[in-house]
Parts: C-alpha cells; structure tokens; sequence
C-alpha cells in the first residue's frame, strides 16, 4: 500500500477513480456545464505530489500556485470546449471513448462448465472432431522418377514383384508410420501430404504423394476418425470459449446499443 | 487497496480481457512420459513481446499475450494491422519476454485517464502525442528508447520502488493466462522477461526464464535495467530466486552483434579482467545465446572469418553502429560481438582463469514486437506494428533506429527459431536441454539437425545414427574430454551428423564443422570443414567447395528443390587433431538459395528492390558446440 501510495500513475489514476466515485457516490453530481470550479485540499496534494515527482524536491508555494492556475485554466477551457461542442467530430476523442465502452464489456468472464464446453464443441464440429488417425507404410522415391515409371513401380508392388526396399530411397523417416494424429504426421511430413493422404484408399499400396521431401508410395493400415473425449482437449477448449465469450460479449453488447440506432447509408460504389 | 486495485483495473481496461477468473491450479507435468534419451526436437521461440512492453505498444501492438499464445499454438490471428496471420505449424513452446523496464508502462500511460496527467508535463505531453497520431505514437517510442539508452526516462518509467505495484499486478495476471495456455506434452509456455541493459546504447540485453510455474515465478518481480547495468546483479537477482523458492533460471544473452564489442568482452562489466568467479557464474548462468534473430545474425562476421564465404549473412545494417546508432562501432570492436569468436575467447579465458565463461550453445527466436512468432519470408509480419505487411514499401523505409546510418526495413532478418532436442514437451525437460546445451538455432526453416561427438564413432554408425550417437558419445551441447578416449595414444576425436531438410522449406546446400581452438603459443584459431554435400561437387583445389547453384525466381518468389539434398548424413574424424589442444566443433547446415522477404513483397506490391538489396540469401542452421577438453 505504501508502494502503491508512491507510484505515480497509481495515484494519478486513483485520483481519477475518487474523482468518479465521487460524483457516483455523492450522487451530487457536480454538473461540468456549471460554472463552479472547486479545488479541494485532496487536489492540492496530489498536484503538489505530482510535481515532486518531475522536479524531485518540495514544489514552492508559488510553484503550487502555478500549477492550480493551469489546471484551472485547463478546466475552464475543458468545459468551454464541451458547451461549444467541439469534442464533437473529433476523431481522437471518439475512439478513445469507444475503446472504454469495448473493455467495459469484458470485465469478468468466470470459468465454463462443463456443459457449456460440451455445447461450444457441439457448435464448432470442425474445429474439434474433422481429423483422423493415421498409421501407414510408406516408400520414399525421391524427386526425380518419371510418372511412367512410377506406374510401373506401383504396379510391381501392387503385385508382389517390387519389394518396397528395391525403389526406396534412403531418408530418415520412419518407413512404418505409426499410428499417428494429423498434427503429427504434418509435423514430419509437411502441410500438403496430409491433405493427399486423406484421399487415399486404404489397405493396399497407392500414390505417390508428395511431402517435401518428394514422392511417397503410402498403404495405410490403419484409418481412425478422432473422437475427442472433453478431458482430453479440456484447455484448449477453455481458452477458445473464453476468446469466443469475449467477441460474443462485444457484440451483444454492441448489437444491445445498436438497435436504438435508426442507420442510413448513402449509396456508394 | 484490493478495492482501488479493481477500480483501477477497470478503469484501465487493461486486465478485463486477461481474465480475472478463478486462478488456475498450477498443472503439473508429472504425467507425461519422457524418453529415454529425446526423440524429437521441439520448436519454440523465446523471444515475443507483446503490448506489455513499452516499445512494442508504443509501435502500435494491441495484441496481448493471450494472442501470442493462440498464435504460437497455431491459431490464426489477426495482426494489429489487420493482417490475417497463421503459423504454417504450431511452435511447441513460448516465452514471451516482455521488456522488464517499465513493463506494461505505455499501455497504462495510454489507457489513463487524461485528467489524471494534467500535473506531469512530461507524461502528459507523451500521452497526448500517442493519442493524436500513430506517427506520434512511433515518435514516442523513439524517444523512450533513446531516453532509455540515454538515460533520461522520468522516474514513473524508471523507478523500480515505485513501479514495483503496478508491475506486481501485471506480472500476476500475466502468470494466470501463462497457465492457462502451459499445457504440459503439448505446448509450453515458460514465464519470462528481458533484462535490457544498454549502457550508451551498447546492447547488453538478455531474455530471462523461468524452469517453474508462475505461482514460483510470481514469487519475484522481473529484474529490470533499472535496477542494475551490470549483468552480474541480473544473476544475483536468480541465484536470490533459486535460494527463495527452490526453482530455477537461466538468462539468454541476444543481439550481441550491436554490442560494440561488449557482449563477450575479456572484462567485466566494471572493466576489471575476467576472473575465475565471474567465469563459473557466467557459464552456470547463460548457458545458452540467441544467435540470430530479426536484428541480424551475430555467428560470425567477415572481418572475423575472411576465410569462411558464408560469414556475411545477417550482417548488413547492424555492423556499423551500435543498437540505438549513438555509437559507431571500429572492427576492432567485432570480436566481442559475435559468437564464434566469442567461442575462441572462452578458450583463451579458461586457459587463464581455469573456467570458460563463454562455454554457451546457439538458439535463435524471433525477438518480433508484434505478439506474433512467425519467421517464414514468405509472411514476415515485420519486427513491429509500424512495419507489418500492410506498408508497402517497408522493406526501404528507414527505420527508427539509425535511419541516419542507413539502417533500413530490408535489413531485418526474418529470423530465428530454437530447436531443442527434449525428452517431452514440459518446461522441466526443454529447460533441461537449454541447460546442457542440447539445442540449436535456426534462421527460420526447421530443418532437423543431430550432432554427435566421442572418440569411439566409425563410419557404420550412420545406419543406426541416433542410439549409436548417444550411446558412444555426447550430443551437441556436451563435453569429450581426452581421457574418455584414445587421445593420449593421437586418436582424433569423431562425430556423427545427420540434417533433415525442413518439409516446408528447401532442400539441403551443405553441412559445414567449424572448429576453434587454442593453439600451444596461446592463439585461437579458427577452420571451417564441408563435411557432407548434396549434388555431385568436388572439393577445387582452393580448399572450398564450388556453390551448389541458384534456381531462385525472383519475378516468382520461387525455387526448385532440384539441386542440393533432402537429407546429409556423415561421419567425421577431425584431421588436424593436436590432443593437448583445447577445442569446440560445431556444425553449420545451409540451404539452398532462396528469395528474402522483401522479394516476396516486391512481388505483391508490384515495386522494384535497388542493387543494394539482399534478395537471395541461404537459410541455417547452427548447433551447439561439443568441446574438447585436453585436461579433462
């Protein structure tokens, strides 16, 4: 408390916060179209705090004075501005503005239970259950095979008379992958192949398919669709409901605000 | 004060989208199986700021560390400036290591309260030009880090004491989103933070982390350059930590190559030569460095190695002047700057004081101010906001720091990613490998390395490479000393390497060993071995291996993998052995050429790159050392 009595943008903000709670709490709402300009002891100190901070000594008398007759001055040209309207059209003071009311929004979300995750999964299938398994054999030949005699090769294979080690080319990737999820197979992999892979018939030798490293002849013997239990994906979950929550949040509260709001737009090109 | 605490986290709107739920149990990584010896290398950048710290929102970022979280995960995210970014593969671990200095300074300054600052001329006159422009904004944050190497902050960004509140509470609730998105065997997020020293704008700065959960980590306040120039009060400050909560960290030193020479000097920060104490600290502290990164490449320069043709990557615009071009920097300033040397200097000092201070293995990150961790040329989100794709010209706009002295956007790298050869992905098992050195820096693509060093290798141990390499030696990182082999009887020590290319990137130029040691009249020395090839090349009677080609498009942005190799295996015995010679070797893998990223945003913005321009350029990899100790 004592540290935090000592930082400035501490105090400046919770001189703010008083001067807030102020006119929530006292409900006396000093009207700032009035033409009363009140500067309290509280005030006093904070400035001449303030200004220990800049110059590292006690501010003087007149220093005080100074900096009374500014923020007076400030004020007064404050409300001027407001009765003249000119906070209208400004484009600072307007996003400004419209950034508080944004995080006003937001101020506490709380933990999902359990149902609510269950249905956030339920809402975005995609996101959750569209992958597969995979387990599979695989042959690299290289980048340099002409697609001739890689009929001829798949064919062999098909039939018995190539044995995968006759066309493969050295790599140290695992020729029997095992069962293995999308993530990591494109880890190893690369992006595209496991695009080419979800094409594939199963059970017998096919392709090939490209990875970046080449060409792959591919027989998967294994093909299972996943099936997330919550525990599993349990954070993930959290985090994304949490960011979904937030948007949602923003949104119903804008459309709350917009729906007072009678819009018209010109047309344009 | 738990009350005015919530009333200014309201107020500030700052903390309502970090979440201010339930707090989550530390979750620990008790079950997840390790390997027996690590299996795969885990990728991860740790080096992110977020608009937590104060250059970075001043330079417009308004994402949070939520976002780089979802991001390095893999999600896609939305840019600052509205560009729609996702990593191509996820990253398996984090640290985001926000500015200690004044963290979270700007954005709070920012979000305050005009009426507030009516008292601070200093602070109000800041606050109004980042609300009136973004070209105000970047001017602020031009000011801070000049007034930061400068010196001349006001007290509310500097003093520690007084900051200690508001940094206290944003480092809680920077811990809480850490663990939520930590999830052990599946991704890591590390607690940490920069410590960022500059004295007269001479980069000292180093990227701090934490083995433990945020409810350790939060224990203490991150260590700010405020506090101390001098890096030794930085490990005080751990050693303090590790006494306290029985946990752990290690510091990572950075962007040595705009040191001026400091970063790896032969005397300590108060100019008193290097002692044995200050060595075994050093080593036990900052076991690891970040050798390339968006701000150049600090392995190697070619006033240091007029022998090695690859020595100048990454060195254009960051060899002149120092960090903030208040100083130039003379060559003979070079040789504390970069890595190699540095390497050298180790061995020198050990041969003085009995402990190498400089005994550190290579990772690379990104260092990126826009929350977003993605290194690809091909979508560079730029170093900060005010440099993301959405301007088009970035790529020749000068930029903040030294525009004077020709700095310029083409000069940031697109650079760096960690590799770290763990035994799972959890904070203990990747903090382990960084702590013995298992680990290496890449420039971006990641194309996996292993290296192997002992004395009982043969040829035939390529077949089986991975066992054989760790059972008959030390992995990168690691320590063959003459009395685990024959070198008493001049058997020259061996090692296995084996470079996959990366899936996504291209294929493989060449593996380079490049060996330092000290020498019997006390000198250092340096050579540089091609090791293994892709293409049918022979060794030109000069000593050095012909390029492996270019098929670089620049009207594309493309390039063929139909020169250089998927994958280089070998097997190597150093044949200029002197076994009473303390040495290092560690591996270096290029690339095939391929575009840089301004190429790319030539190319979509339709405008022409001048002559000077480094628009091909052949990506990395460098391993940790494995030293030879002679005595040992």
């Amino acid at each position: 408390m004592h540290k935090l009595l000592k930082e400035p943008l501490v105090h400046f903000l919770a001189g703010a916060v008083l001067i807030f709670a102020y006119f929530w709490l006292s409900g006396a709402s000093r009207d700032p179209s009035s033409y009363a300009i009140n500067i309290t002891a509280s005030d006093i100190d904070r400035i001449a705090a303030d200004a220990m901070r800049t110059s590292k000594r006690l501010p003087t008398h007149d220093e005080i004075s100074a900096l009374i007759d500014q923020n007076i001055r400030e004020e007064i040209l404050y409300r001027e501005a407001l009765r003249l309207g000119l906070e209208d059209g400004d484009a600072i003071i307007k996003r400004r503005l419209a950034n508080k009311m944004r995080s006003l929004n937001n101020a506490d979300i709380g933990e999902p239970s359990d149902r609510e995750l269950e249905e956030f999964i339920a809402q975005n299938p995609k996101q959750y259950q569209d992958s597969y398994r995979y387990a599979f054999n695989q042959i690299y030949i290289g980048r340099s095979s002409t697609k001739q005699q890689q009929q001829k090769w798949l064919n062999g294979l098909r039939h018995g008379n190539i044995k995968p080690d006759d066309i493969r080319v050295s790599l140290s990737l695992d020729s029997q992958q095992k069962l293995a999820d999308e993530a990591d197979i494109r880890r190893k992999f690369g992006k595209n192949f496991i695009d080419s892979l979800h094409q594939l018939e199963t059970h017998q030798w096919t392709g090939p398919i490209e990875s970046g490293f080449g060409q792959h002849f591919i027989a998967i013997y294994e093909k299972q669709a996943v099936v997330h239990k919550i525990d599993d994906i349990r954070q993930r979950v959290t985090n994304d409901w949490r960011a979904a929550q937030i948007e949602h949040n923003e949104k119903i509260a804008f459309d709350e605000l917009a729906k007072h709001y009678a819009i018209e737009i010109a047309p344009f090109k | 004060m738990k009350k005015s605490a919530q009333y200014i986290a309201v107020a500030l709107g700052v903390l309502a989208i970090a979440g201010c739920g339930s707090t989550d149990k530390a979750k620990d990584s008790g079950h997840v199986e390790n390997s027996e010896y690590p299996e795969q290398v885990y990728w991860g950048d740790t080096h992110v700021h977020t608009d937590n710290s104060i250059d970075a929102f001043g330079f417009g970022n308004r994402l949070n560390t939520e976002a780089a979280m979802r991001f390095a995960k893999g999600e896609p995210v939305t840019s600052t400036k509205g560009v729609e970014a996702q990593l191509s593969q996820p990253l398996d671990f984090i640290v985001i290591a926000d500015h200690a200095a004044a963290l979270g300074a700007t954005k709070a300054l920012y979000n305050a309260p005009r009426i507030a600052l009516l008292g601070n001329e200093f602070l109000l006159r800041w606050y109004d030009m980042m609300h009136e422009s973004e070209a105000g904004s970047l001017r602020v944050t031009a000011e801070l880090i000049d007034g930061a190497a400068k010196g001349t902050l006001p007290d509310s960004f500097t003093d520690q004491e007084s900051q200690a509140e508001r940094v206290g509470e944003l480092w809680a609730e920077h811990g809480n989103i850490i663990e939520r998105y930590n999830e052990p065997g599946k991704f890591t997020a590390f607690m940490g933070f920069e410590y960022t020293p500059m004295p007269s704008g001479d980069n000292l700065h180093r990227v701090v982390m934490f083995r433990d959960n945020a409810e350790k980590a939060t224990q203490v306040i991150p260590f700010s350059s405020q506090q101390s120039l001098d890096v030794e009060d930085l490990w005080a400050y751990m050693n303090a930590y590790e006494k306290k909560t029985g946990g752990q960290m290690l510091s990572i030193p950075h962007n040595s190559n705009v040191s001026n020479g400091q970063m790896f000097a032969m005397n300590k920060f108060d100019g008193s030569p290097i002692d044995a104490a200050y060595a075994k600290t050093r080593a036990l502290r900052e076991p690891i460095i970040e050798v390339t990164q968006i701000k150049g490449d600090s392995e190697t320069h070619p006033f240091l190695s007029p022998n090695d043709e690859f020595a100048s990557y990454g060195v254009a615009g960051w060899d002149k002047y120092n960090l903030s071009a208040t100083k130039p920097m003379p060559e003979s300033s070079y040789a504390g700057s970069y890595a190699r040397e540095a390497l050298k200097r180790g061995l020198l000092l050990e041969s003085q004081t009995g402990t190498n201070p400089y005994k550190f293995g290579v990772i690379g990150s990104s260092d990126t101010h826009t929350s977003l961790a993605d290194v690809r040329e091909k979508n560079f989100i730029g170093k900060h906001t005010g440099n993301e794709p959405n301007v088009k010209e970035r790529a020749l706009m000068p930029q903040n720091l030294g525009t004077r002295e020709g700095r310029f956007g083409w000069h940031y790298l697109s650079s760096g990613y960690a590799g770290v050869w763990a035994t799972s992905n959890t904070r203990e098992a990747i903090f382990d490998a960084m702590m013995r050195r298992e680990v290496y820096a890449t420039t971006g693509p990641r194309m996996q390395v292993r290296f192997f060093g002992g004395f009982d290798y043969s040829a035939d141990d390529i077949s089986n490479l991975v066992p054989n390499g760790y059972a008959k030696g030390v992995p990168m990182g690691g320590d063959i000393k003459a009395r685990d082999g024959k070198a008493r009887i001049g058997k020259a020590p061996t090692f296995l390497i084996s470079a996959l290319m990366d899936p996504e990137s291209a294929n493989l130029d060449r593996v380079q060993i490049v060996k330092g040691w000290i020498d019997s009249n006390g000198q250092t020395n340096e050579k540089i071995y091609n090791i293994v090839w892709g293409g049918d090349r022979k060794i030109g009677s000069d000593g050095k291996l012909p390029a492996v080609g270019n098929t670089v498009d620049l009207t594309k942005g493309t390039w063929r993998n139909d020169i250089g190799a998927a994958e280089l295996l070998a097997f190597w015995q150093d044949p200029d052995f002197a076994a009473d010679q303390n040495a290092f070797y560690y591996a270096r893998v290029l690339e095939i050429p391929t575009p840089t990223w301004p190429v790319y945003d030539s190319i979509k913005y339709g405008f022409t790159l001048g002559d000077d321009v480094i628009k091909i350029q052949q990506e990395r990899a460098y391993t940790s050392p494995i030293w030879y100790n002679a005595k040992g």
